[in-house]
């Protein structure tokens, strides 16, 4: 064996790149079969033998044998968001580090890249997540003045998610705050006799909240056959739909409580 | 005559929504909110159908055979497109009207109010998926040649 040789395939460092491609696209919102087929890919093109990869949204683990080296290694995934444009880079890399087998320090470098993209400036995705809220309350049949009550309830809404991301809160807990406060200015304008209709202003500003896209990749994930993943998507879409269902009803009914019914 | 002016707007709450989800491209948030609001257009149109799922169903049909297309001439993953384009055809108000109903404690129409929620939701996801478990295997016995953009 060729020990210290520079030009020999630096197998552990491809593993661990490998790797580390699956658990970034699992974290930036990829289908587990996406992310168990570009390690597998990865692997095979460098020439990996009887390679295993198995995902699941919580966790990766990968093992292959390279000549007489055996490797094995499990990544724990502790939450994942939806990043279309870093999705469609890791997938771009993952094809052309197929195709023309960098080494492992050219195929890091370009991983690097990808992990350090910025994303939309904050003020862009505040004024995304209001402009979300204000279409879709013109959408569902809402006056306009019920679209820019929902455009500073996104805000709203886009500020609590903020804060409970930095304070490391769950998803229940997060999207029945970020309900509460959807619902509550809405609720007290049309008390106060202004002429909003808060059912319209909450079922914009709702959209923001609800899971509507998971529910496909729960489909998705079923019929390519993971069922496991399936099962455990599902779950968080009804605890997050429950969530968002207790927020809004705890702000109504607390606020009928204070002022009384109207 | 049915109106098609939720349309437009469905194009600009997608467009949002591109932004949201971190699609960087103009070309994909454009191509994303044409496709949302174009399923949302035969959602409209398919009025005249007496089930509600069947109008969910095809109107996630019509989203995902455009993603599909998409993502071959954008080269991306289909799921960029899908994601966005699927949002305006989220059952939003009936779930608003299923928690509604559970304030106003009327149970009966608690249940059937959710359970619509779910079917449409249900409808949605198949129709969806459905389309990518097709292209999958037509890319599959196009062989190994074939581009990949699953």
């Amino acid at each position: 064996m060729g020990k210290g040789n520079k030009n020999r395939l630096n197998e552990e460092r491809i593993f661990n790149l490998s790797c580390e491609i699956g658990h970034r696209l699992l974290r930036n919102g990829a289908e587990i079969y996406r992310v168990e087929e570009s390690i597998e890919h990865i692997l095979r093109s460098y020439g990996f033998s009887r390679v295993e990869a198995f995902a699941v949204p919580s966790c990766i683990i990968v093992s292959a044998d390279y000549k007489e080296t055996h490797l094995a290694r499990s990544v724990r995934v502790r939450s994942f968001t939806e990043n279309l444009e870093k999705l469609s880079r890791l997938n771009d890399l993952c094809r052309a580090i197929c195709e023309e087998l960098p080494d492992a320090e050219e195929a890091e470098e370009r991983l690097l890249e990808i992990i350090r993209l910025p994303g939309y400036p904050g003020w862009a995705e505040y004024l995304a997540c209001g402009a979300g809220a204000f279409f879709f309350t013109l959408f569902w049949g809402g006056g306009l003045l019920d679209a820019v009550v929902a455009f500073f309830c996104g805000l709203l809404v886009r500020l609590v998610k903020v804060f409970m991301r930095k304070v490391d809160s769950n998803v229940f807990f997060a999207n029945l705050i970020a309900a509460m406060f959807l619902a509550a200015p809405p609720v007290l304008l049309s008390l106060l006799g202004a002429p909003v209709r808060q059912d319209m202003v909450i079922i914009g500003t709702l959209m923001l909240l609800v899971p509507g896209a998971a529910i496909t990749n729960v489909a998705r994930d079923a019929l390519v056959g993971d069922f496991l993943t399936a099962l455990s998507r599902l779950a968080e879409v009804l605890i997050i739909t429950a969530a968002i269902a207790i927020g809004i009803l705890m702000s109504i009914s607390g606020i009928e409580a204070l002022f009384g019914k109207f | 005559m049915v109106s098609y002016v939720s349309c437009i707007y469905a194009f600009f709450a997608c467009l949002a929504f591109g932004v949201i989800f971190e699609a960087k491209k103009i070309r994909c948030l454009l191509a994303e909110a044409v496709i949302g609001a174009a399923a949302w257009a035969v959602f409209l149109a398919l009025g005249h159908m007496g089930t509600e799922i069947g109008r969910y169903f095809f109107a996630a049909v019509t989203a995902a055979v455009l993603s599909e297309i998409a993502a071959r001439v954008f080269k991306a993953p289909v799921k960029v497109f899908l994601l966005v384009a699927i949002v305006p055809l989220v059952p939003g108000a009936n779930l608003y009207h299923t928690m509604q109903y559970l304030i106003e404690g009327d149970t009966s129409m608690f249940a059937y109010q959710g359970l619509r929620t779910l079917e449409f939701a249900a409808a949605i996801a198949i129709g969806g998926s459905f389309v990518s478990s097709l292209a999958r295997i037509v890319s599959i016995v196009r062989g190994p040649d074939a581009e990949n953009y699953d």
